[in-house]
């Protein structure tokens, strides 16, 4: 295909550059240690090569460009780099940020290349007519602040009529007008008219529309634990009947997985299910669910995490154990208080508030993460070991 | 369910006993180690199975070395079975339905089921009931009563709350709200908090950075300023060099011009050609000339083909030489016949002639030898008779004398046989012609030597005089002789013959020279003309003008020529500029000042290109020092620790919550409908005193019969033990709704006096009418409608 006979972009939303990685161990060697601080790096100058390759028109990343509003000159300096690249290319990129690097542009950054537009706090419409001489509408708009309560989607033009296509940029969620991140409902994008609605904020690869396309292309390398297989970006351009068409293209760095046993009886059980997963040119960051647990033996080992240790040594070194998670079944079954014991748990996790029981010296990030839902059932789960064990004294 | 039967096969002190409990309320009554316990222990085993030696319990080992265990008769509500327990360390359990007789399959899971939803520890903390639990009453602080009683609803109570308790410790050990507290996690807190703190400082960084990027914008915009500027010194420089040049180029031309002059006349090439192909024509005529004028000198030559004088003198001569030699020749002819006439006298050969001493020896004469020898006989003869010493003499003398004799007739022998034999006096008669031959040979010998030398001599003469090598004469005989005279004559002869024939040659060629000597003169004449013209046109007086003339005019050519070559390359407009300026030393000044400007500008340029470099080197310091990426993964995992950590605390704190609130909630689901047997055994108990009680969330109130309300911590010991006990009864009865186990009670109310014992008994025997009641004891006073098994 040659430039200019069809037009071809990338919509690459949650980059996540320089993103930490969460619920990593300490004990992590130093390369993996360096390989997932620069996997979201790597991920992004796999996708700028690509684009190069592919001689797209354009690029554009829908918010959370950066993991975070604040970043080092090592990861800026890349950045332009980068772009400068696209620029010698005649790649041209749309930036608007997100709750996780909103404000980017207001703080110290190195001068971007001219081929970088940046969207305002205020929904804006930017054209760019390219070699083939069609001419395209990108609106979108930036986070200024971690949250967006504003239906901003309403702030949003229907489609222009003088341009070929029209193309919306927007990080956000679906939801009801007041939620924090730019709720929106897909009636709203549907009425606008666009041709392709590149969306950003959730980090799974999803589709809410087919034509015209709304949808996330999910992070480019997956974050955490939970952010389970290939991620990448999608390559679009119009097909047959004109309609924006997105593929999906890999720029994983690190797999991360998860391994389900339902019933372990043996820590072999673990290592002969991990040597059956082929390496495919990258490291897998892998969290093994255990359903039930029999040996009680082996239950402890878990718990202590022997088991962890044990499973790190012996597994093949392109992958890393992340985590062994037990779910416990409730432990009160078939007790005659069960219900009670049941209705006390919601009871006291409903009223859980995190300041009742640390203090602000405790980091927020901390504070939050057990207001969150998953550090919620982290809670509950061990809750439920601490019965259990007491149960068995 | 009721049990009826138990058969203790080993358990304890017991063996091989069969106890039958037919009624529903069935008392064991026995003094203190009499077993009763035993038996109790023996029921709850068959049905939830033999206790564990963990925690060093009793495990009821037979005593008398019966095997352990035994079976129990249970009416469940759907069927009759015969639960049979063995072994204690590998027990197995069989159960037989009675009514069909059959064995049930898996006998564990089934009796799991029949009693279903509880376990051993349930059942002891809802059915067990002993004086030890009433005890502890009274030995309770007010709060901890207040919260047992309130969770007697809820079930294993008691366990909960020392759970909650052990976590309350616990945590308190790991963290608490409180600011600098030494506790583990708040010590990581702090050290988060640090590690934060340095990590955000480490931004400055983007700043130095971004500094640097400017100032490396600065000194680049300057480079190209005064990379600018010195392009255009550069070019003035490139200026000045072309001019010096240009400048030289003008010197060089005005020299040259100063060599043409007007007055060299310009000799075209033609004639210079044609007057010098002239002179060579010329040239060759005069050489032809003088040839032909040398041939016209040759006179008529006294050239022969031989020397006919020294021919004709050397014939002379030899004619001579042959003469002599013809007389030389006729002498040796007669010598050889005289010789020839001696050699003819003899044989063989002419024979030597006789020496002198021959000679006489031939003519001696030998008598007196042959007197002698006559004589000395006769001496000796005479001698032999007169004298005998005489005898010697004569045979000396006679002896001497026959060897004279002797030798000289051999002597005569000898010239006589060389003679062949010839007399003597023939031989003295030949002997002057003897002497004569060698004088003859001698006298050929001379003359033949004569000859030859002469005939030698001859033809060395000869050959030296006329001889070539293709003529050479071979000269060894007298006839040779003749025939080179011969020879010599007749080449005489045709030499002559030659030589005439010559002179007539030279006659006619000397005609035909004078001929041509005329032809040439002509030409010679024309070729002077030609170049007379030429010289006349160029008002030269000779070739050596004429050549030098030709020369300069050359010279001249070139030299323009050279001029306008040099002149070209100069631009025009430069031209006249050129020719105002004095000397070339005043560009080259300014050359070099040009150049000094260079190149301060170059070094001024090198140097701004360090400091960028510099920059650069510090920005990229700046980004290899970078650690932000990696230090935020470090404090991403340290989050993740401590995350982990308050997970850990966070769970314990929540548990409590869950434990109190799990307790109340039971408790407060079944305490209405406790309440009404609550209150109905607590009034029996306290004889109609109490009338009601109140459930609240955190407290129990009871009612008099005056409606009074207390308090539970205002109710005396006795009272609580009493509540306590209401409660428990109650308890049992609500969960019997649920599952109806029997109630065990072991050795109670010792201190209840004998008017409430009483009224217990009664209220069992209600209890009995709804579940089995087990009653142990040491004594029982009633015992009307109550099985007893005295022990």
């Amino acid at each position: 295909m040659f430039k200019g006979v069809n037009m071809k972009f990338i919509h690459a939303a949650d980059v996540h550059l320089g993103n930490t990685f969460k619920g990593l161990s300490k004990q992590m060697p130093a390369n993996l240690k360096k390989l997932v601080e620069e996997s979201t790096i790597m991920a992004f100058q796999n996708m700028i090569r690509n684009a190069i390759e592919e001689q797209i028109d354009f690029i554009l990343l829908p918010g959370d460009f950066y993991n975070v509003t604040k970043s080092g000159p090592a990861i800026q300096n890349i950045v332009t780099e980068s772009f400068s690249l696209l620029k010698k290319n005649q790649i041209g990129v749309f930036l608007s940020f997100g709750n996780h690097d909103f404000e980017v542009d207001k703080q110290k950054h190195l001068p971007w290349p001219d081929n970088v537009q940046i969207f305002e706090q205020n929904v804006e419409t930017k054209e760019i007519i390219l070699n083939s001489g069609e001419k395209i509408a990108i609106t979108g708009f930036s986070y200024q602040t971690p949250r967006q309560n504003n239906s901003v989607i309403d702030k949003f033009p229907k489609k222009r009529l003088n341009v070929d296509y029209h193309i919306g940029m927007y990080h956000g969620s679906i939801g009801n007008s007041g939620e924090p991140y730019a709720a929106f409902k897909i009636r709203d994008m549907l009425d606008k008219n666009y041709d392709y609605w590149a969306l950003g904020h959730i980090h799974a690869r999803q589709t809410l529309n087919e034509v015209p396309f709304i949808g996330y292309s999910g992070d480019l390398q997956g974050l955490n634990r939970k952010e389970v297989g290939e991620k990448g970006y999608y390559l679009v351009s119009p097909d047959k009947s004109q309609n924006l068409v997105p593929h999906f293209c890999k720029t994983t760095i690190i797999l991360w997985q998860t391994l389900s046993i339902n019933s372990l009886n043996d820590e072999s059980d673990i290592t002969e299910k991990i040597k059956s997963i082929k390496y495919d040119n990258k490291p897998v960051f892998m969290t093994i669910l255990v359903d039930e647990v029999h040996n009680s033996v082996i239950k402890e080992r878990i718990e202590n995490g022997i088991t962890l240790e044990t499973l790190r040594k012996c597994t093949p070194e392109y992958i890393w154990i992340v985590k062994i998670i037990v779910k416990n079944t409730l432990l009160l079954v078939n007790h005659i208080d069960e219900k009670y014991w049941n209705q006390a748990l919601e009871n006291v996790m409903s009223e859980f508030n995190i300041n009742d029981y640390l203090s602000e010296q405790v980091p927020i990030t901390i504070r939050e993460f057990f207001m969150t839902e998953s550090g919620q059932q982290n809670l509950r789960e061990s809750m439920q070991q601490l019965l259990s064990h007491h149960k068995e004294e | 369910m009721k049990i009826k039967q138990i058969y203790i096969n080993g358990f304890g002190k017991w063996a091989h006993q069969e106890f039958d409990f037919s009624t529903n309320f069935q008392a064991i009554i026995g003094q203190n180690e009499s077993g009763k316990t035993t038996i109790r222990e023996f029921i709850v085993s068959m049905l939830f199975g033999f206790p564990t030696k963990k925690g060093q319990a009793n495990v009821y080992d037979p005593k008398n070395g019966s095997k352990y265990g035994g079976s129990i008769i249970v009416d469940f509500p759907e069927s009759q079975v015969k639960i049979t327990r063995t072994g204690r360390v590998q027990s197995s359990l069989n159960i037989i339905d009675i009514l069909t007789g059959e064995e049930i399959s898996s006998p564990e899971e089934w009796l799991n089921k029949q009693l279903e939803p509880l376990n051993r520890e349930m059942f002891d903390a809802i059915f067990n009931f002993s004086q030890m639990d009433l005890s502890k009453i009274s030995k309770l602080k007010v709060n901890d009563l207040k919260r047992i009683i309130l969770s007697i609803g809820a079930i294993n109570s008691q366990q909960w709350l020392k759970l909650s308790e052990i976590l309350e410790k616990e945590s308190a050990n790991q963290y608490t709200q409180r600011k600098n507290s030494q506790r583990v996690l708040n010590v990581l807190t702090n050290q988060y908090e640090t590690h934060q703190l340095l990590i955000n400082k480490s931004q400055v960084d983007v700043q130095n950075y971004l500094d640097l990027e400017n100032q490396t914008k600065q000194v680049d915009s300057k480079i190209k300023q005064n990379q600018e500027t010195l392009v255009s010194y550069k070019q003035k420089s490139e200026q000045l060099r072309a001019m010096i040049y240009h400048y030289g180029l003008v010197n060089q031309a005005n020299k040259i011009k100063e060599k043409i002059k007007d007055s060299i006349v310009s000799i075209s090439e033609m004639d210079i050609l044609q007057y010098r192909q002239s002179k060579v024509s010329q040239n060759l005529i005069e050489n032809k000339l003088n040839t032909l004028k040398k041939g016209m000198k040759e006179k008529l030559t006294n050239d022969f083909l031989i020397d006919v004088a020294q021919f004709k003198k050397s014939l002379v001569n030899l004619k001579l030489i042959h003469n002599r030699l013809d007389m030389l020749s006729s002498s040796l002819k007669k010598l050889q016949q005289k010789k020839q006439a001696i050699n003819n006298l003899f044989e063989i050969e002419v024979p030597q002639a006789l020496s002198k001493e021959e000679g006489a020896l031939i003519s001696k004469n030998m008598i007196f030898f042959h007197i002698a020898s006559v004589v000395s006989l006769a001496l000796i003869i005479a001698s032999y008779s007169i004298f005998k010493p005489g005898i010697l003499v004569g045979l000396m003398t006679g002896g001497y004398s026959t060897y004279k004799l002797m030798f000289h007739y051999k002597k005569i022998i000898d010239i006589k046989n060389r003679y062949g034999g010839i007399s003597i006096k023939n031989i003295q008669r030949l002997q002057p012609k003897i002497r004569e031959l060698p004088e003859i040979n001698q006298q050929i010998k001379q003359i033949s030597n004569g000859i030859s030398k002469q005939l030698h001599q001859v033809e060395y003469d000869l050959n030296r005089d006329v001889g070539t090598i293709d003529r050479y004469f071979s000269i060894k005989k007298i006839e040779d002789l003749t025939l080179a005279i011969s020879k010599l004559e007749s080449q005489i002869k045709q030499s002559e013959l030659e030589h005439q024939n010559q002179n007539q040659l030279v006659v006619i060629k000397q005609q035909q020279i004078l001929s041509e000597l005329k032809t040439y003169e002509l030409q010679f004449e024309h070729e002077h003309q030609i170049q007379q013209i030429l010289l006349d046109k160029y008002h030269f007086n000779n070739d050596a003008d004429f050549e030098k003339g030709y020369f300069d005019s050359v010279e001249q050519q070139k030299n323009i020529n050279r001029y306008h070559d040099l002149i070209k390359q100069i631009p025009d407009d430069q031209y006249n500029k050129l020719i105002t300026i004095d000397n070339m030393s005043i560009l080259e000044q300014k050359l070099s000042e040009n150049n000094k400007q260079s190149e301060l500008i170059e070094n001024n340029i090198a140097n701004l290109k360090t400091e960028v470099t510099k920059y650069k080197i510090k920005q990229e310091q700046l980004m290899s020092n970078d650690q932000y990426l990696s230090q935020q993964q470090d404090l991403a995992n340290e989050e993740t620790e401590l995350i982990d950590y308050f997970e850990q605390y966070l769970a314990k704190k929540l548990t409590i919550r869950w434990i109190n609130e799990s307790l109340s909630l039971s408790s407060e689901n079944r305490f209405p409908k406790m309440k009404t047997a609550a209150l109905h055994y607590f009034s029996r108990l306290t004889f109609g005193k109490y009338v009601d009680m109140h459930f609240q969330k955190n407290n129990i109130r009871v009612v008099t019969n005056n409606y009074q309300i207390f308090d539970i911590n205002e109710l005396s010991t006795g009272t609580k033990e009493q509540l306590f006990v209401a409660l428990k009864f109650a308890l049992a009865q609500v969960i019997s709704d649920v599952i109806a186990l029997p109630l065990f009670i072991d050795d109670g109310f010792v201190n209840f006096d004998a008017k409430r014992r009483t009224e217990i008994i009664m209220i069992l025997k209600e209890i009995s009418k709804r579940q089995q009641v087990f009653y142990f004891s040491t004594a029982l006073t009633n015992k009307e409608g109550i099985n007893v098994l005295d022990l």
